[in-house]
């Protein structure tokens, strides 16, 4: 089939193939019969392929479904996706983790006072706490905790509320 | 609404509350959808349910849908993925076009006298059983392409495909056609000559 492949006349006939190509589909159809012939092959395969139809279903297919239809609702998109929540209540653990052991690698060279209370070791807790709590990132992170809560709430009260209207509805 | 309302205004009626509009929507796309499925699983009863079970799914997550996409590519995508679904619980046995065995077995015309040669209803029923025979992805892509006009790019969004891939299939899927159906095609040929 001279120099073009069965890859450039599909590519020819779906009319995906460059303008320098098509050229030397067409120059090769002038002068070579057999590529005339496979390509009329590949037409016509192409054109029967484009008059198939379409299988039929059953007569009631649209009543069937039609009949299921009033006892479905809508389902709503999300405000927060599980995938959100699962990452949210993930770093939730990674930094009470981070906090238990960042107390528990505290110096251990403490002393105890005469209640047998280790006072270095409280007043160690006691700093390292405020700095964390005082710090900028935390007052976000929390404030990004507590929206979070308080949209996980809205979300369902919200879809709670538009499923009862819908239901009245009907 | 006009007399032949689009995907979106019938999608918006939906929304609204209108489920006679969703009627129109399932008998707009019905026969696709069920040739998708069909081609999939084979079995018309298991494809009908498959098929209902898409429209259900489409009309529970309506509001969803991004409109990023035509209305068509995103149902077709369910279609593919619920027929895929369905066939995984029953396992099926489906053929490869890879295998010849496997591929139907056409008749051939050289046999024939000039009075028993092909019209082109045979030539398209003959296809048309060539490619129920074929493995469920490979039937998808023929048909989507053909009977859904869809582009190449449009048959790998809906078949999670890269355009190369479906391209590459779908050459020599029509390649293993025109092989198959050859006599067929000769006679068409000479036909229209």
């Amino acid at each position: 089939m001279s120099k073009i492949n069965e890859d450039m006349l599909w590519n020819y006939i779906d009319g995906s193939c460059s303008d320098e190509e098509r050229q030397q589909i067409e120059q090769a159809l002038a002068e070579d019969p057999e590529l005339k012939q496979a390509l009329a092959e590949r037409l016509a395969l192409h054109q029967a392929l484009q008059k198939i139809e379409a299988e039929v279903p059953s007569m009631r297919f649209a009543a069937n479904i039609m009949e299921k239809l009033p006892n479905i609702r809508f389902s709503l998109p999300q405000l927060i996706s599980p995938k959100q929540k699962r990452r949210f209540l993930l770093g939730i653990g990674g930094i009470s983790t981070l906090i238990l052991a960042l107390v528990f690698s505290l110096p251990e060279q403490s002393v105890q006072n005469e209640n047998g209370l280790n006072t270095e070791y409280v007043n160690q807790w006691v700093e390292w706490t405020t700095t964390i709590i005082n710090s900028p990132i935390t007052m976000m992170g929390a404030c990004i905790g507590i929206s979070f809560i308080l949209f996980s709430y809205l979300d369902k009260y919200l879809k709670k509320q538009f499923l009862i209207k819908k239901s009245v509805k009907r | 609404m006009s007399a032949n309302p689009s995907d979106g205004q019938l999608i918006d009626a939906v929304i609204a509350g209108d489920q006679a509009s969703y009627r129109s929507l399932v008998e707009r796309y019905q026969n696709y959808i069920f040739t998708i499925t069909y081609n999939v699983l084979k079995n018309r009863e298991e494809a009908e349910e498959a098929a209902q079970d898409v429209f259900i799914k489409v009309y529970k997550t309506l509001r969803s849908f991004e409109r990023k996409s035509k209305f068509s590519t995103w149902l077709y995508t369910i279609a593919f993925r619920t027929a895929l679904d369905y066939q995984k619980k029953k396992k099926y046995n489906t053929q490869s076009i890879d295998s010849e065995e496997s591929f139907l077995q056409i008749e051939d015309t050289k046999s024939l006298n000039p009075d028993q040669t092909m019209h082109k209803a045979d030539l398209r029923e003959k296809l048309k059983l060539a490619i129920q025979k074929l493995k469920p992805n490979d039937a998808s892509i023929i048909t989507l392409f053909y009977l859904h006009e869809k582009s190449v790019q449009e048959v790998a969004q809906i078949m999670d495909l890269t355009v190369s891939n479906v391209k590459t299939k779908l050459h020599r899927l029509r390649e293993s056609l025109r092989k198959q159906l050859e006599n067929q095609l000769k006679t068409e040929i000479q036909d229209l000559l």
